[in-house]
């Protein structure tokens, strides 16, 4: 089986002042179809960047991608113009992101801006279009779908914009969506709603889903499969169930103990020493080692290789070298 | 028994809307809606709630960076409402602040040894070299170096920006810190290390925290009784381990479940929550949750629920108990 996207060896710099920055150094992943991938790491380590750069939209002039490749069904998406991106775009991959406010414009009604995207992509009649948009709304569990047709983004709360937003992304059914942390500036409980309803348009509407985050508890409650990221690589990758059972990289034992739990109690919180390492700062070898409980004088010098633990369960550390 | 180091009694803020050509009173927000509380010495209440549920200015009301619109708050015996500026100031000694976005609660035109030397100027304390001595000894207590002092708040990292905040709220050896979400706008890591130290020094001062933030997972670990607010009211308020284990409000439950949980073996039932929390504007007749809650009667309609003890120790404002 080949998969729907295929992430090979990825460099991404971005401009900082003359001289151009490794932001992403050689992340590789891949995406099947019908699969949730989730690609966790806190902020700063690239995982936003790296899904920007599937979309094609990384900000010109100040980022490049140096290297590597992105396949999406076997057509390498690194150095399309932005006229054949387009094509992509929307139809083929969407994506939705952290602040449904930000992301909507404020002066449309929500009906101009799900239209605009049916118009854009296909040749549909406006009737048509409006009808779709209605569907589309109701799929996503929006009540009074034709009068909110006629709102402006303000009038809804958070969670309705979130929900407008899926729909959006949803309306020409692309075969890969790009959520990126999609419900981090959500409460709890409307959380959970947008959570279930992305459970259930997987299915309805066989898309895979990459989820960009740092909660680790969507993670383990939406994701097949996870990528952890830390400053810019990837450091483990594997399947849900491996990486929060079986984790192997320090890095993301770490991060997995020092999440508080609802079921069980610690005095302590197990905490990471130190912060992580600035991009124009990045230490040779292993750029975990110096927060690293069980860094080797090796750590410091030679970066890890990437170690098979299990099937596509993989590593980079020299741990298990 | 000894007295509460606080009490809070029946605290209502209500905000204005003003409206129209002569800004008259159109109605109110009522952001806190008649809450009561106690804080023993030594103890974490964490109070949680989504946003907008008045959890935030209740802490302000509290300190009286907002003046409340009725109710009493009660600092070992001495009811703070009706002091005025000059009065408070040495109270305000005793309780300190901590907010959640240690980027903007941070003046960025001031050297971290400005930032922690102001309160002591405002306050007139120490003589000058106490005061240089007290910045060094600060910056030790949260864990960093003290030749940092004369560097500016940009160039440092959100964990380390909070720990300047916490820095400056201690100070004047407060009994009682209201930290605001301390610790929303960091990294898991960090805050870790941000929750430990803050463990830390409960434990060195013998402080007093009330502990606002709407993650519950941080919640249950941090506190030693937890109080749950929805529209402006407490709903619940209880021991954490009660609280947690057999929650009896049904926002309480439904909060709980809504939780996502790091362990992709555990399938929980959950109660997905229809709707949205309703405007705080005009807020339901009756129990304010009646309008999502899985359980409504007739009397939730009409009717607001008192608090009741459902269990030593555990009160909530539910007619299903009463």
């Amino acid at each position: 089986m080949t998969a729907l996207l295929e992430v090979n060896n990825l460099h991404i710099a971005f401009r900082k002042e003359k001289s151009f920055i490794p932001t992403v150094e050689g992340v590789s992943f891949h995406v099947n179809s019908r699969e949730t991938v989730g690609i966790v790491g806190e902020s700063g380590c690239g995982k936003s960047v790296t899904s920007l750069a599937i979309m094609g939209l990384l900000p010109r002039g100040i980022s490049r991608i140096d290297y590597g490749e992105i396949l999406f069904e076997g057509q390498n998406l690194v150095g399309l113009s932005s006229e054949e991106y387009r094509k992509i775009r929307g139809r083929e991959i969407s994506m939705i992101f952290q602040e449904p406010m930000t992301s909507l414009n404020p002066v449309f009604t929500i009906g101009d801006q799900l239209m605009e995207m049916v118009l854009e992509h296909t040749a549909q009649p406006k009737k048509q279009a409006f009808k779709h948009s209605v569907e589309m709304l109701e799929k996503v569990g929006i009540p009074r779908a034709e009068e909110i047709m006629h709102d402006y983004p303000h009038q809804l709360s958070g969670g309705m914009r979130q929900r407008v937003m899926i729909a959006m992304a949803l309306s020409l059914n692309p075969k890969l969506l790009i959520a990126d942390e999609p419900t981090t500036a959500l409460d709890v409980t409307i959380q959970a709603q947008i959570l279930e309803l992305m459970q259930q348009i997987k299915n309805d509407f066989d898309t895979s889903v990459i989820m960009i985050t740092h909660d680790l508890g969507v993670v383990a409650e939406v994701c097949d499969r996870v990528v952890v990221m830390y400053a810019g690589k990837v450091v483990e990758q594997g399947d849900v169930k491996a990486i929060f059972k079986n984790p192997r990289h320090p890095y993301t034992i770490g991060l997995l103990q020092s999440v508080p739990s609802l079921t069980e109690e610690r005095d302590q919180l197990y905490s990471i020493r130190g912060s992580v390492p600035l991009p124009e700062n990045m230490p040779a070898g292993c750029r975990f080692a110096s927060r690293c409980d069980h860094a080797k004088p090796e750590c410091f010098e030679h970066e890890p290789p990437e170690v098979q633990i299990e099937g596509d369960h993989t590593t980079s550390c020299w741990l298990y070298r | 028994m000894t007295e509460p180091l606080l009490e809070v009694e029946n605290l209502k803020k209500y905000f204005p809307i003003k409206k129209g050509l002569f800004r008259r009173t159109r109605g109110y927000v009522k952001a806190v809606d008649d809450v009561s509380f106690q804080l023993e010495e030594g103890e974490t209440l964490g109070l949680v709630g989504e946003s907008g549920c008045g959890k935030s200015t209740t802490g302000r009301t509290i300190l009286q960076l907002l003046r409340p619109t009725s109710g009493r708050v009660l600092y070992r015996g001495q009811d703070l409402t009706g002091l005025n500026f000059q009065q408070l100031r040495p109270i305000r000694r005793e309780m300190q602040m901590i907010f959640q976005d240690p980027y903007s609660s941070l003046n960025s035109r001031m050297t971290i040894r400005n930032i922690l030397l102001e309160p002591m100027k405002i306050h007139g304390l120490y003589t000058k070299k106490e005061r240089e001595e007290r910045v060094e000894e600060l910056l030790e207590l949260v864990g960093l170096d003290r030749g940092v002092a004369d560097r500016y708040p940009h160039e440092f990292s959100g964990g380390q920006r909070q720990r300047i905040g916490i820095a400056r709220a201690l100070t004047f050896q407060p009994r009682l810190i209201i930290a605001d979400e301390p610790v929303s706008a960091l990294d898991v890591s960090v805050q870790a290390q941000v929750l430990n130290l803050l463990q830390e020094l409960q434990e060195t001062f013998k402080l007093t925290y009330l502990f606002i933030a709407h993650d519950l997972s941080v919640v249950k670990h941090f506190s030693t009784r937890v109080g749950v607010m929805y529209l402006g009211r407490l709903v619940e308020i209880a021991d954490k381990r009660r609280l947690y284990q057999s929650p009896r409000h049904p926002y309480t439950q439904a909060l709980l479940s809504a939780v996502p949980v790091p362990d992709p073996e555990i399938k929980r039932e959950r109660i997905v929550l229809s709707g949205d929390v309703p405007n705080p504007k005009n807020p339901p007749e009756g129990c304010a949750f009646h309008t999502r809650c899985p359980e409504c009667m007739e009397i939730c309609r009409v009717e607001r629920p008192p608090m009741i003890e459902v269990e030593p120790g555990q009160f909530t404002a539910c007619h299903l108990y009463s």
